[in-house]
């Protein structure tokens, strides 16, 4: 299990990497070059020994397309030698509400803003992002590097895409990408316990991908296809949610950009 | 020597306009004195009761629960005599130390009590310290006892690229923290 963690992190930590390396398609600006405004109703503490504001009463922290609203705000800065500051880190508390352009994160009770990485984490019991058409919730974790343009669900996972289906995990990546300043959903990618619903069929396997341009779904390990009160099995599908038609196939040898997700599944399914 | 009965009266006519005179020019004086610090701070129940004391540029030093110094500064200082520990202050300028900050304040008008050791700064007030942190607002208190500043008007700071803006503040000496009150919009520009 231990394994199949580290293989985990480092299925995300590549995953987050390719997505800069290649792709370049999220073009959001980090927000740590741009200056952050902090509104607050009952005001703003400067606690000059821990270096750090707190905004209290519906709080909002501002920077460039991106909003953090909540009912509390504590920012930490770094003090430079000229004595200006530089804001690391920004913690909210309490009906967290983050805005990144079209994109909407709401239901945290906690939520962490790394400032010089882009990178989100928000904890709660009913989170859900909200992009366009898609919807991801999750009833513990919800990550985002932003200017990479991945956010991770954990636990109790669900993407759905308006009636056209719902995908379950124990663990989902969202793969985003921006047109037209609007942010959009170009992968899907699910761990452990993975099922897709759609209008018409139900699919479980350990893993899954989904992609939103041709809205093909490949699934891995223990897949098994239901249709009604028949079903099919396998270790590799191929689910065309655009027509329909479901394939359970050899699983692949080599494919492109693929060959470390297969390499990661199969290690889970020697377990 | 006898004087005719005309001149007896004409004496007594120029004694009684010379009295009338002095009490005029005294009283013309105090009310334009009142008038010079009417517009600053409005003590217009005052003009009734004496000045006891104009100081021209005063200096009040003393020490604070800490032992640090504090210093008030004014061009001018006025006292009544009821009110023998407070001084009505012009242009004062005060020199507070908070912690290991030392804060400058200054203003149009405002009022010392000596007593309790606190200083009410009104009209353009500005202060700020050594670590480039300036502020601005229209009245300001300062409790030199509890070394605590505060205000309740609207209040905008400024420290390098970086703004803030309240209804209120307070600087708490004992926990190194500044609150600003109501109301708050702060823009913070990271300088890399």
């Amino acid at each position: 299990m231990k394994i199949n963690k580290i293989y985990l992190i480092f299925f995300i930590c590549f995953f987050v990497k390719y997505n800069t390396c290649i792709s370049q398609q999220f073009k959001s600006t980090s927000s740590a070059d741009e200056p952050i405004e902090i509104y607050a109703d009952n005001g703003i503490e400067w606690h000059k020994n821990s270096k750090k504001y707190v905004a209290l009463g519906n709080a909002e922290a501002i920077s460039g397309s991106l909003s953090l609203k909540s009912d509390k705000i504590e920012a930490y800065y770094y003090e430079t030698k000229d004595s200006s500051m530089d804001i690391v880190n920004v913690i909210a508390k309490k009906n967290v509400i983050i805005k990144d352009k079209k994109m909407k994160i709401v239901g945290g009770n906690f939520a962490e803003y790394n400032v010089k990485k882009d990178y989100f984490k928000v904890n709660g019991s009913k989170l859900k992002l909200t992009s366009q058409k898609n919807i991801l919730r999750s009833n513990n974790k919800m990550e985002y590097w932003r200017s990479k343009g991945v956010a991770v669900a954990t636990g109790g996972a669900e993407a759905q895409k308006e009636n056209e289906f719902i995908v379950k995990a124990d663990r989902l990546i969202w793969n985003l990408y921006e047109i037209d300043k609007k942010i959009k959903v170009k992968k899907i990618i699910g761990f452990s316990n993975v099922s897709i619903r759609s209008n018409n069929e139900v699919a479980f396997s350990d893993k899954g991908i989904y992609n939103n341009i041709t809205e093909v779904c490949k699934l891995f390990g223990n897949v098994r296809l239901q249709r009604g009160d028949s079903f099919l099995t396998g270790e590799y599908a191929e689910v065309d949610l655009k027509s329909g038609i479901s394939k359970i196939l050899p699983a692949p040898k080599k494919g492109p950009n693929e060959s470390k997700v297969r390499a990661l599944i199969e290690k889970e399914t020697k377990e | 020597m006898t004087y005719s009965k005309f001149i007896k009266t004409i004496k007594f006519i120029f004694l009684g306009i010379s009295i009338l005179m002095l009490v005029l020019i005294v009283i013309n004086n105090r009310q334009s004195q009142v008038k010079i610090v009417g517009d600053k701070f409005s003590y217009t129940d005052k003009i009734d009761s004496s000045i006891n004391q104009v100081l021209v540029k005063p200096v009040f030093i003393g020490l604070n629960k800490k032992e640090q110094p504090f210093k008030v500064t004014a061009t001018k200082a006025t006292r009544f005599k009821e009110e023998s520990n407070t001084f009505y202050l012009e242009n004062p300028i005060g020199e507070i130390l908070i912690d290991n900050d030392k804060y400058y304040l200054s203003g149009n008008s405002g009022i010392y009590n000596k007593n309790i050791q606190e200083l009410k700064i009104k009209g353009d007030v500005k202060f700020n310290n050594n670590l480039d942190l300036k502020f601005s607002t229209t009245e300001v208190f300062f409790d030199f006892k509890e070394q605590v500043l505060f205000g309740e008007k609207a209040v905008s700071g400024y420290k390098n690229n970086s703004k803030i803006d309240s209804q209120g503040i307070k600087i708490l000496n004992k926990e190194n923290k500044i609150i600003f009150k109501g109301k708050t919009k702060l823009l913070l520009k990271n300088e890399n």
